[in-house]
């Protein structure tokens, strides 16, 4: 029965609503610089013209969900931009979505903007979905999460004009924190079924898998020292891969371990993307760790920061 | 110096000091803080919310598995199971396409591709002459372009797939002649996709260096002609 209290407590409790304004601000901002790197080339992308016209792109995904096993209930997917051809329209749309990623970011009328910016992600996803990697289902999740947190309650704009106008409190007051908990579990989530499924294949289990796909020279990025791809470190990075990812999706969640799993993720992170073109992956999973704590803690973590590379003194201390 | 080097420590042990206290404050959060009610309207979403993606993310047991023609092992019942059962259950397939948290974590899993792929075509026009489309090959890129430029690599990912994805073939061939027209009487007529592919050598066999890529033309696209006038917004007959 007590564990089922403090699971609930966890899930349910209220605290600093700085954790999800950090990461609203951060997540936001990789969303933006995501839909930015696509504009020049969205003519290729959604345009009658390029490779993904709308009727191709709609056998992509079945636009609809059979509700009933004989299909006769359809549930529509959200896509605000199903069916529509023209090009002027779509950049509309495209810009909209890029507005309210930067607005997102900025905290600037932030529940309306990251709402905007969900339905836009969701359909720009469902209309686009042959183009999509991880990085882009962690943007789609994380608008949505964003959209249903009080995600513009601290780092936000709205906040800094309200405090000034005097209608808010100088310290943010506390909020609800199971949106926070869904990130975070959805972020242990993306690693312990990774970590399954590679679980089936031959090449993790015997240790050589990353000998692979640092030979598939479409990733190529910064050259690597050849050692690194050589054995016995092959088999060192494939099973701490598999390791590390099992821990992020497990061990996480046990807090005397919590940063050195965490900080175990930025360095394989930090290596894949310095090795490999995956773009902005890294970054958007690493941004999903800050859920892991407190605000409480990273106002603290923040402060501690000030004190000793800023010479500001503790706020207790001042 | 000394009595430098004590101030730092006295510094530091101080910083430390208010980084227990801020942590001791995290771990008894007030009561006030932890009894607030939340709806069971959001305890139920959240409960559904987090089994739905929990089963929808976990993996699917191989093809033979799952069409029964290999004996499940270990895991692979559980995982059987959750894909025949729990994940077609409607609610929670609908659930996650709808509200866009579909999600499908197979990173390099279960094993890393072992193929490496690039593709360009050929086009034939009207009058038999021919030129080459180069699509983007993110290995010759320089560094910021082959950032900008990824999604294309995902895109042939997608249409090398011949198993899955061969009704992308017709779109990507229309797009190609599309870019490659320039001249309304002498139309592109025929595309032809080739891809360039390597296989990885075995990590237990490795050749002093890579084998050459090996070209093989896997789709012939004849282009439809109305298609093509109408985006370019030329008019039939001679011009």
């Amino acid at each position: 029965m007590d564990s089922i209290r403090s699971l609930y407590n966890y899930w349910f409790k209220w605290g600093s609503p700085v954790t999800i304004g950090a990461f609203r601000a951060i997540m936001g901002g990789l969303t933006f610089i995501n839909f930015l790197v696509i504009w020049p080339f969205l003519s290729d992308w959604v345009s009658e013209k390029g490779y993904l016209p709308s009727w191709q792109a709609a056998t992509f995904l079945s636009k609809d969900v059979a509700l009933n096993a004989d299909g006769s209930v359809h549930i529509p997917r959200i896509d605000i931009i199903y069916g529509i051809s023209d090009y002027r329209v779509l950049q509309v749309f495209y810009l909209v979505m890029v507005i309210a990623a930067l607005m997102t970011c900025l905290g600037l009328f932030t529940r309306a903007s990251s709402i905007v910016l969900a339905l836009c992600v969701v359909s720009f996803h469902t209309r686009d979905s042959a183009i999509l990697h991880g990085g882009d289902t962690v943007i789609r999740i994380c608008s949505i999460y964003m959209a249903i947190a009080p995600s513009g309650a601290a780092f936000s704009l709205d906040r800094y004009f309200a405090v000034r106008a005097g209608r808010a409190p100088l310290i943010p007051p506390d909020v609800s924190l199971w949106p926070q908990r869904l990130i975070a579990y959805n972020c242990a989530i993306v690693y312990f079924t990774t970590t399954w499924a590679k679980w089936f294949g031959g090449l993790w289990k015997s240790g050589a898998a990353t000998w692979y796909p640092a030979r598939l020279h479409e990733f190529d990025r910064f050259p690597v020292p050849s050692f690194l791809n050589h054995f016995p470190m092959v088999k060192v990075m494939t099973w701490g891969t598999l390791l590390t990812e099992f821990a992020l999706g497990t061990l996480v969640w046990f807090k005397p371990l919590r940063k050195w799993v965490l900080g175990a993720g930025i360095l394989m992170h930090g290596y894949i993307e310095y090795s490999m073109n995956i773009p902005l992956f890294a970054y958007l999973m690493v941004t999903m760790y800050i859920t892991y704590y407190e605000g409480e803690e990273v106002t603290a973590w923040w402060d501690r920061l000030r004190a000793r590379y800023m010479k500001k003194p503790l706020p207790d201390a001042a | 110096m000394a009595k430098s080097a004590k101030k730092k420590k006295t510094g530091n042990s101080s910083v430390k000091a208010e980084a227990h206290k801020a942590s001791a404050s995290i771990s008894s959060t007030t009561p006030a803080a932890t009894a607030k009610k939340v709806s069971p309207f959001v305890v139920a979403f959240v409960a559904f919310h987090v089994i739905s993606i929990t089963i929808y993310s976990l993996p699917n047991p191989s093809k033979p598995v799952l069409l029964d023609q290999v004996q499940p092992s270990g895991s692979d019942y559980f995982l059987k199971y959750n894909t025949k059962v729990f994940k077609a259950w409607l609610p929670i397939s609908t659930y996650c396409y709808v509200t866009g948290f579909w999600q499908f974590w197979d990173m390099f899993a279960p094993d890393p591709a072992q193929v490496d792929t690039w593709c360009d075509a050929q086009v034939t026009y009207f009058d038999g002459s021919k030129k080459m489309f180069q699509y983007p090959h993110i290995k010759e890129l320089p560094i910021p372009e082959k950032f900008l430029k990824e999604r294309y690599r995902k895109y042939f990912e997608r249409v090398n797939d011949d198993s899955q994805f061969f009704y992308l073939w017709t779109s990507f061939g229309q797009a190609i002649a599309y870019k490659m027209a320039d001249d309304p009487n002498n139309p592109p007529v025929q595309v032809d996709i080739t891809r360039h592919f390597i296989y990885v050598p075995r990590h237990n066999v490795v050749p002093d260096k890579d084998p050459p890529y090996t070209p093989y033309t896997f789709f012939r696209y004849r282009v439809d002609q109305s298609k093509l006038y109408s985006l370019k917004g030329w008019k039939y007959g001679l011009h």
